[in-house]
């Protein structure tokens, strides 16, 4: 025997014979391990806690494919003198007493069906606590590998699909549903008889535990009918197999399964009539009437199926008479001894598959012949690479690429292929909800790649999320040409944070279908699809009680209820209810904590809704962080905002939106170079003629070219907004302030009063009758402001009342009460209002809720402060601001 | 092979056998893809071979990169077809033409500069190749040599990752050493003992450890092959050209 270090001064294996480089770093000898891949498998030994090589009467002779659920054997009956396949349950599964449990009753099932077309159980036993069963050996492979077989070839597609719909219909009178048929789940012996195996052995969608949840969406679902994620397994009808029935002979007649084109969250989704793509068009010589047969196999709706798989079976035996009456003579299945020759050799001399449905981990040889379906990816460990942007360049399309490549070989988890990742649709990308993106992808984590290629040296960057919560838990960024250095950490963030194999799913798929319908409604910003959203979520929520995400989400359609389509504030308080159930129910969810901070801004209390964001952000909440840096702006923490959008925008540069209200940020710190430049960029972007306008004119507002700012607001439509900020009508009558034109302010204001007066106004302003009493009290005309006085105070109180907490809502009532004469009063609100986050900026300074205190001493000393301290704020990002530009689109 | 031709079922694996990855060089969306991957796993016996006709270090690795860049732009691989033998055989044939034709490729050194497929660690195989001094005489010989130790050290790199995978490394790091039949290994009581189970679990452990290793090593084997009569064949000329003397056929 060798002992690692005789060997290296020796450079000659004793065992083996292998000389000099054969020693491999580790001290193994290449040489002894070929040899060991050489071995026959005769002396294979069972693991524990099967001793020797036997169960049963059985002998082991070699191990024929292994997979999720168990490891089929070749193994010698000696009593019989025949071979058998033998299928133990794999160690993995052992523990669990409910697979095992149902392992054997199964097997039994199918121990007690006799039909010539469903492969034979012959014992059903366990041993030293495995549980196996012994099943005919099926030489002749599967029907996946046969499926080129039967291209043109119909009527023998019809016989063999009735043939087994025949076996399945007598596996349905004895009480036994097959719910995973397939083409790896019929086989064929030497005689080429095919057989249907695997009855409800493989893993079933619903009631497999370790496939529920998010688990189930992803792999192939193409022949699955679409009621098993709905339905308990319990209640699946018969309606299934021939689904599956149908599936088999649509591949069988059009080369490839039904639906391929579809994402596996299209096809569980499909509600109403969704028809494959026609047969004619896959194989334009299938025969209409056989087409039909298939289709209503492929029916949605369960009961829109054939009733009975023999009724199908009759269906297809009567079409093939009339064929075979028409004359056409086609060859039944050809048996092996027709193969050709080499196939023979391969069949004989090649372990045979005793093809039960397992994707297989460890796959076998590579032999020459049509490959089987992919198995599905190791549920779970499922990563995609995506690219940030909607339009990818050129160098983000080759990261990407180069990335899933290097995840791929570092091993451990499954990666999509780049390929199908840059093909989708980039549209779609900026409504849907990163689950929706799971889903649609498969892929449990997602990796965004980003190239900044406007700084000196390209950057890339990238930031790992958990696709179904939500939440980034990895970013890191490198220039382009050192990348590589991100690939080990990020894997192993990746490999940490992925559920390992024994880790239950979670809630039911049909729950997360139901939240990824929600958000699909959600994210089209329209009313009705708001209602769609409550529902949905409700029903996610009624499948799964415990279902943090879901209540968080449901919390967010409340709150987009009330804030978006103006609907009665108790929505509010639904959506704090919710989001608080959320976060009792998971309180690292950072989705909750983000439902939380909207309805808390929703409901005006601000400074609560910026600590529930912060919460969001700490937690890795995507999105969070636009929503917070609105927050800054709000409560006047500016330098707090603009950070918080850059680092927002470095990961969305093609979001227009928020680098305007990141423009404006700039501009109102007084930062103007900066701001204009910011501001351009996303004018530059703004589709919209009129919003650019608008636009344009605020970049007048904050120069202070009120005439020109006029001017072009003032040929807007007067409510015109963008962003959130002032109305085309509110920027034209505040620049008529500015500018001191009173008259005009009046004839703007009694616009406003009209609307205001029908009801149509914007609640948070309170009304125009301040804005009024102000301009009045500029103008000297002291009846008129004691006229609109009182209607001034009551919205003023009115919004104080509203429990709302933003500075605007002690301005006014400060600004009543200085009109009012009350300067105490007044400077009290004042005083509250600088507590609550207002601030005097270049944006604001002049404005008319300000007017009635010029003059006043302790005003011109709270205004020189106010300005202090937001110059100290620009001064503060001024350094980030130097190296900075805006983020640029690509130039295509 | 695992590429599905004609049954468009939207294979949501890569391909992984080497003759599906020649084929994927060929679509353009897979092609640097399948390349990398390529270079990846064949770069060991590409560059010995270049080696041992006295290249430095350094120009060898370029020119193992300027190989591989080669075997894409003139479409090499578009001639490449699995019914014709074996990948190995292939490879070797490309690399003995393209090193006759050195001179033309020395623009080429030049401009795969300027694009690495992959960074070559040659620690390992310089010493493998120092070890080989005396050994292996013929091009094709010292080429297979290095082809089996690859293939070799990639099997065990799958099987790590499998079991890195499953989260059992610790168990890998302890039970590698006893892969090798051949070699000593630790009392079963001792390994019982660093992997925290009883003695009769320690060697089921390791039973199961080589069963899995022997399949990885067919599969990485097979993945070079056309058909399982040949896997049989190209394991046993692996295995001979590693011995001193060859070991007789069975």
């Amino acid at each position: 025997m060798n002992t690692p270090a005789t060997r290296r001064a020796v450079h000659c294996c004793r065992t083996c014979g292998a000389t000099g480089g054969a020693l491999l770093r580790n001290g193994l000898c290449a040489g002894c391990l070929l040899a060991l891949a050489l071995q026959d498998g005769e002396q294979e030994t069972l693991p524990d806690p099967a001793p020797g090589g036997s169960m049963g009467r059985y002998q082991l002779r070699g191990e024929i494919d292994r997979g999720g659920v168990g490891i089929v054997y070749r193994a010698w009956q000696s009593d019989l003198k025949r071979e058998v396949a033998l299928k133990v349950l794999s160690e993995a599964r052992r523990d669990d007493a409910q697979t095992r449990a149902r392992f054997l009753r199964e097997a039994e099932l199918m121990a007690g069906l006799n039909h010539p077309a469903i492969l034979p159980v012959f014992e059903v036993g366990e041993q030293d606590g495995v549980p196996w069963y012994a099943m005919k050996l099926a030489e002749g492979g599967s029907l996946a590998e046969r499926l080129a077989m039967f291209r043109g070839d119909h009527r023998g597609a019809a016989r063999l699909v009735a043939a087994l719909a025949r076996a399945i219909g007598y596996a349905h009178r004895h009480d036994v549903l097959h719910r995973d048929l397939k083409p790896s789940n019929v086989v064929f012996d030497t005689a080429g008889q095919a057989m249907v195996t695997d009855f409800g052995l493989a893993r079933r969608l619903a009631a497999d535990p370790s496939l529920t949840g998010f688990d189930a969406l992803i792999g192939t679902p193409h022949y699955v009918a679409p009621e098993v994620v709905r339905t308990p397994a319990d209640q699946l009808t018969r309606a299934v197999d021939i689904y599956g029935l149908g599936a088999i002979l649509y591949e069988l007649l059009g080369g490839q399964a039904p639906f391929v084109e579809l994402t596996p969250l299209q096809i569980l989704r499909q509600i109403g009539t969704r028809r494959p793509m026609p047969l004619r068009r896959l194989d334009a010589t299938v025969p209409p009437a056989l087409e039909t047969i298939c289709l209503r196999c492929l029916e949605t709706r369960p009961g829109d199926r054939y009733a009975s798989a023999d009724e199908l079976a009759g269906a297809l035996d009567a079409w093939c008479d009339m064929a075979d009456s028409r004359g056409k003579v086609l060859p039944w299945l050809r048996s092996a001894a027709a193969l050709p020759s080499c196939r023979r050799r391969l069949t004989r001399s090649v372990a045979a598959l005793a093809a039960v449905a397992i994707g297989a981990t460890v796959t076998l040889t590579a032999i020459r012949r049509p490959a089987p379906a992919a198995p599905p990816p190791v549920p779970g460990r499922t990563v995609a690479v995506v690219p940030a942007r909607l339009q990818p360049s050129r160098a983000e399309s080759d990261a990407v690429r180069e990335l899933a490549s290097r995840l791929r070989h570092a091993g451990g988890f499954t990666v999509i292929p780049a390929t199908r990742v840059l093909a989708r649709a980039s549209t779609a990308r900026a409504r849907h909800s990163s689950l929706h993106r799971a889903l649609d992808l498969g892929a449990r984590v997602e990796v965004q790649v980003l190239v900044d290629a406007a700084r000196p040296h390209a950057v890339l960057r990238m930031q790992a999320i958990d696709a179904l919560r939500g939440e980034r838990f990895w970013q890191g960024q490198a220039r382009t040409a050192e990348a590589g250095i991100l690939a080990k950490p990020l894997t192993a963030a990746i490999r940490q944070r992925l559920p390992s194999r024994a880790a239950v799913a979670g809630p039911p798929a049909g729950a997360w279908l139901a939240v990824a319908e929600g958000d699909d409604a959600y994210g089209r910003l329209d009313r009705r699809d708001n209602d769609v959203a409550i529902e949905a979520y409700k029903r996610a929520i009624a499948i799964a009680p415990t279902f943090a995400l879901a209540h968080a989400r449901l919390a967010s359609a409340y709150s987009q209820r009330s804030n978006r389509f103006a609907q009665a504030a108790y929505w509010n308080d639904s959506a704090i209810e919710e989001a608080e159930r959320a976060l009792r129910l998971d309180p690292t969810l950072a989705a909750a904590e983000n439902a939380l901070g909207y309805a808390y801004y929703n409901k005006g209390w601000w400074q609560r809704s910026t600590r529930a964001y912060e919460r969001a952000r700490e937690l890795g909440g995507i999105g969070a962080e636009a929503n917070l840096a609105l927050n800054y702006y709000g409560i006047g923490r500016f330098d707090d905002s603009f950070r918080t959008y850059r680092r927002y925008l470095e990961f969305a540069p093609d979001d227009g939106i928020t680098l305007y209200l990141a423009a404006q940020t700039l501009l109102t710190l007084g930062a103007t170079e900066a701001g204009e430049r910011w501001m351009h960029e996303a004018i530059a972007r703004e589709p919209d003629a009129g919003k650019r306008k608008l636009m344009e004119a605020e970049v007048a507002l904050y120069r202070g070219d009120y005439a020109n700012c006029r001017a072009l607001a003032g040929a807007l439509d007067p409510e015109l907004t963008s962003g959130g900020f002032y109305s085309a009508g509110e920027l034209d009558r505040r620049c008529a302030e500015r500018q001191r034109d009173w008259r005009a302010a009046l004839a703007l204001l009694a616009y406003d009063k009209r609307r205001f007066a029908s009801g149509q106004g914007d609640l948070g302003n309170a009304g125009p009758a301040l804005e009024e009493a102000i301009v009045l009290e500029q103008l000297g005309r002291h009846a008129g402001v004691a006229a609109a006085l009182p209607a001034a105070r009551q919205s003023a109180q009115a919004g104080i009342d509203s429990g709302r907490e933003y500075p605007k809502i002690w301005l006014r009532m400060a600004a009543v009460m200085r009109l009012e004469g009350d300067t105490d009063g007044a400077y009290r609100m004042l005083d509250a209002a600088f507590a609550h986050g207002l601030t005097i900026n270049a944006r604001n300074d002049g404005d008319f809720e300000f007017l009635p205190f010029k003059g006043d001493a302790r005003f011109a000393t709270l205004r020189a402060a106010s300005l202090a301290r937001v110059a100290a704020m620009r001064t503060r990002i001024a350094r980030e601001l130097e190296d900075d530009a805006p983020p640029r689109p690509l130039s295509l | 092979m695992r590429q599905q031709e004609g049954h468009a079922q939207g294979s949501s694996r890569f391909p992984e056998t080497s003759w599906a990855l020649v084929l994927a060089t060929r679509a353009d969306a897979n092609a640097g893809d399948a390349l990398n991957a390529l270079c990846r796993r064949y770069w060991p016996p590409v560059y010995t071979s270049i080696r041992r006709q006295g290249f430095a270090p350094a120009d060898a690795e370029d020119l193992t990169q300027a190989f591989f860049l080669h075997l894409l732009e003139h479409g090499t691989l578009t001639r490449a077809d699995p019914e014709l033998g074996r990948f190995r055989s292939f490879l070797l044939g490309a690399l003995r033409w393209f090193l006759a034709n050195a001179r033309e490729h020395e623009n080429a050194l030049k401009r795969s500069g300027t694009r690495k497929f992959v960074t070559i660690d040659a620690a390992d195989v310089e010493s493998a190749l120092h070890d080989d001094g005396a050994v292996a005489a013929s091009f094709e010989m010292q080429f297979d040599r290095a082809w089996a130790r690859t293939v070799v050290g990639n099997a065990l790199t799958a099987l790590r990752d499998q079991y890195a995978g499953n989260g059992q490394a610790n168990a890998w790091d302890i039970l590698q050493c006893c892969l090798d039949p051949g070699a000593e290994t630790p009392p079963y009581a001792l390994l019982a003992t660093r992997l925290g189970s009883g003695e009769g679990a320690a060697k089921v452990a390791v039973h199961r450890l080589r069963k899995r290793f022997r399949e990885a090593l067919r599969e990485e084997v097979g993945n070079t092959v056309g058909t399982a009569r040949e896997l049989e064949d190209e394991l046993r000329h692996l295995r001979n050209v590693l011995a001193a003397q060859p070991v007789p056929s069975a």
